[in-house]
C-alpha cells in the first residue's frame, strides 16, 4: 500500500500543503521546528485516525484556528481509498471513500513508526515493553486485546480484594473467583505471547544479523513471572498458575497486590548472548528496535497481504552506512518509507534508488528535489 | 447565573439526579409539567410518593413487590424446584418476557465487585443459601451478566452450590437469534464456539 496523496489545513504549523509523495522512498528536510514531524504526523493520522504525538487531538489542531483537514488518496494492491479526516476541538469525522466510519480508517493500522523514544524499548521499563507488545503484536489476534481488557480489570479487582482480606473485611475464601479468572485470561493471553514469541525470535535473528551484516546474533527471550516450562499448552498454563498463586498467596494478601502473571512479565535482548538492557551501546538499540519494526512490517504482509507504510522520524540518517543499506534491503520497492532529518544530504546513501526529498520551512514545502 | 426562579431550579435539579436524564431533559421535563394541567403534576407526585411507600422487596425472592410476596413468588402455577438468581429486578422482567421460564427468581442486588466496596456479604446470597435449605429445588440458573464481575459471582455461588448436589448451570454466551455469522463480531463468535452443543 501506498500513499499518493495528502492534503492538509490547519495542522500545526501547515495553513494548507499538498504533498504528492514517491511510492518508495521520501525525504523530508530542513532545520528544527519547521514541521518535518508535523508531516509524519498527518500521515500517521490519515492510517489510523490518531496522533502518535498527543491524547488531546485539539492540539493537532493550528494555533487561533477551529478545524483541520487531512485528506489523503491511498493506493492499496485491490483498490483506491479516499480517507477525509476533519477535526473539531471536540469532534472527529473519519470518511472512507465517502463513507463515515468509526476506528481505523484503512481497517487495520496501515503504518509502522520508529521515532527516537521507541530506543527505551531496550533499557526502559518493563511497562514499556509490554505495552509495545500488547499493542503493535497483540493486534494480529482478534482475540488478544479482548483477553488483556477483561485480564486487567481481573486484576484491579483481585487487588482490591487482596486488601479487603488483608484488613479483615473479606474472607480468603472469598479470592478463589478471582484466582479462576485470573488464571483463566491470564493463561490464555501467555499462550498468545509465548505464540508471538514463536514466531517473532526466527524473523528477529534472521533481520538483525543482515542489519548487523552478520556481526550480532539477537535473541529475544519473553521473562514470564510464572516461570513455565515452554511450550505448554493453555491448560498447563493454567494449572501451573492456579498452584503458584495458592504458594505465594500470604505474600500477595501482605502486599495486596497481584504479583505474578502476564501483567508483571517482561521481555530482553541478547547480543550474541550479552543482555541488551545492561551492555547494549546507542547504536545497538537503535538497531533493535529497528528490527523489530522490520519484523512487525513482514508480520503485517502476512496477515493482510499488504505492506505497511513506514515512518522514520529521526533515526534514518543516524544509522551507519551498512546499516542504512541494510534496511533499504528489505524495504526497498516494497514499503513505502518516509524518514525525516536535519541533513542536507542530498540523497547520497544509494546511487540507484528512486526517491523525493521535500525541502521543509516553517510550514511549507519550499523545494523539491527527485531523482 | 440564575435563569429560572427558586422552585423551578429545585424540581430541575431534582430531574436531573434521575439516571438517564441530563440537564437539557430535565428543564423539558420541568417546563412540560409547568403548563400541562394541573392533575399531570399532581398525578404524578403521587404515583411516585405511592410508588415509593408501598413498594418494597420480596421476602423470598428479592423482586418489588407491594405485599410480602411477589406476584411470582406467590403465582401456585410456577415450578418451584428451578431458581434463576439475577443482578437486579429489572433482569427478572426480561427473562419473563421471554415467556420460556417457568421457575422462580432470586434478586441478588448487585454483583461481587470489590473496586467498589462490594463483597458477598452485601449480596442476598445468605437468603439464597436459606431458600436452598429443604426446599426440593434441582436446579438453579445463574444469569449474571457475562462481565468479569458477572463471572465471579457466577464463579462463587457455583462454589457454595455444588456442594449441595443441586444443578448449577450458567447462561449460554454467544449469537444473538437471527444474527449473521458474517457480522458476529470475533470475540462473541469465539463465545459461541466454546460454548457449542451437539446436535441429533
Amino acid at each position: 500500500m501506498y500513499l499518493k496523496r495528502l492534503e492538509i489545513a490547519n495542522l500545526r504549523n501547515y495553513s494548507n500543503q499538498i504533498v504528492e509523495p514517491n511510492e518508495f522512498f521520501n525525504i523530508f528536510s530542513g532545520s528544527n521546528a519547521q514541521g518535518k514531524t508535523n508531516l509524519l504526523e498527518a500521515i500517521y493520522l490519515s492510517c489510523t485516525g490518531k496522533s502518535f504525538r498527543t491524547q488531546k487531538e485539539s492540539e493537532i489542531i493550528s494555533w487561533q484556528k477551529n478545524f483541520l483537514y487531512v485528506n489523503s488518496l491511498f493506493e492499496t494492491n485491490t483498490r483506491q481509498v479516499e480517507v477525509k479526516i476533519r477535526l473539531l476541538p471536540h469532534k472527529k469525522r473519519i470518511e472512507v471513500n465517502g463513507v463515515l466510519i468509526k476506528g481505523h480508517p484503512l481497517g487495520w493500522p496501515g503504518v509502522v513508526m520508529f521515532k527516537p523514544e521507541h530506543l527505551a524499548l531496550v533499557k526502559g521499563a518493563p511497562l514499556e515493553r509490554r505495552r509495545f507488545l500488547d499493542m503493535e503484536f497483540g493486534s494480529f489476534y482478534p482475540r488478544y486485546g479482548y483477553l488483556l481488557g477483561q485480564y486487567n480489570r481481573v486484576v484491579i479487582q483481585r487487588n482490591n480484594m487482596l486488601k479487603e482480606i488483608k484488613e479483615n473485611r473479606e474472607e480468603v475464601t472469598t479470592l478463589q473467583v478471582w484466582n479462576t479468572q485470573l488464571c483463566r485470561y491470564g493463561a490464555e493471553l501467555l499462550f498468545l505471547r509465548m505464540e508471538i514469541f514463536r514466531l517473532l525470535s526466527p524473523l528477529i535473528r534472521e533481520i538483525h544479523h543482515d542489519l548487523t551484516s552478520a556481526e550480532e546474533e539477537l535473541d529475544v527471550r519473553y521473562l514470564s513471572t510464572l516461570k513455565i516450562n515452554m511450550p505448554a499448552s493453555v491448560d498447563d498454563i493454567y494449572d501451573q498458575f492456579t498452584k503458584k498463586l495458592q504458594e505465594i498467596a500470604k505474600e500477595e494478601i501482605k502486599r495486596s497486590q497481584t504479583l505474578i502473571g502476564p501483567h508483571r512479565d517482561d521481555f530482553s535482548f541478547y547480543i550474541n548472548g550479552k543482555d541488551a538492557k545492561t551492555y547494549g551501546s546507542q547504536g545497538q538499540q537503535r538497531t533493535i528496535v529497528l528490527t523489530l519494526k522490520i519484523s512487525q512490517i513482514l508480520q503485517w504482509y502476512k496477515e493482510i497481504g499488504e505492506y505497511p507504510i513506514l515512518l522514520l522520524d529521526d533515526v534514518f540518517f543516524e544509522l551507519d552506512k551498512n546499516r542504512r543499506m541494510a534496511l533499504l534491503k528489505w524495504v526497498e520497492g516494497l514499503v513505502q518509507t518516509f524518514v525525516t532529518t536535519t541533513g542536507e544530504e542530498r540523497i547520497a546513501f544509494n546511487n540507484n534508488l528512486t526517491a523525493k526529498n521535500f525541502f521543509i520551512r516553517s510550514g511549507k514545502i519550499a523545494d523539491i528535489e527527485e531523482r | 447565573m440564575n435563569y429560572y426562579t427558586k422552585t423551578v431550579a429545585r424540581l430541575i435539579d431534582q430531574f436531573s439526579r434521575l439516571p438517564g436524564i441530563g440537564p437539557k431533559t430535565a428543564q423539558r421535563l420541568a417546563f412540560y409539567l409547568l403548563v400541562a394541567p394541573p392533575e399531570v403534576a399532581a398525578n404524578l407526585a403521587n404515583a411516585i410518593a405511592e410508588a415509593r411507600t408501598t413498594v418494597r422487596y420480596c421476602q423470598v425472592c428479592g423482586n418489588f413487590t407491594e405485599g410480602d410476596r411477589c406476584f411470582i413468588c406467590s403465582d401456585g402455577r410456577r415450578s418451584t424446584d428451578i431458581i434463576c438468581v439475577v443482578e437486579r429486578p429489572r433482569d427478572i422482567v426480561a427473562m419473563e418476557k421471554t415467556k420460556g421460564f417457568r421457575g422462580l427468581y432470586h434478586v441478588l442486588h448487585g454483583v461481587i465487585s470489590p473496586m467498589e466496596g462490594v463483597g458477598p456479604g452485601q449480596l442476598r446470597i445468605k437468603e439464597l443459601m436459606r431458600r436452598l435449605e429443604g426446599a426440593p429445588v434441582k436446579e438453579i440458573i445463574l444469569a449474571t451478566n457475562p462481565s468479569v464481575e458477572g463471572d465471579a459471582t457466577a464463579l462463587y455461588l457455583a462454589g457454595l452450590i455444588n456442594p449441595l448436589e443441586i444443578r448449577v448451570t450458567r447462561l449460554a454466551h454467544g449469537l444473538p437469534v437471527g444474527a449473521d455469522l458474517e457480522y458476529a463480531d470475533q470475540i462473541t463468535l469465539s463465545k459461541a464456539l466454546e460454548g457449542r452443543r451437539v446436535i441429533k
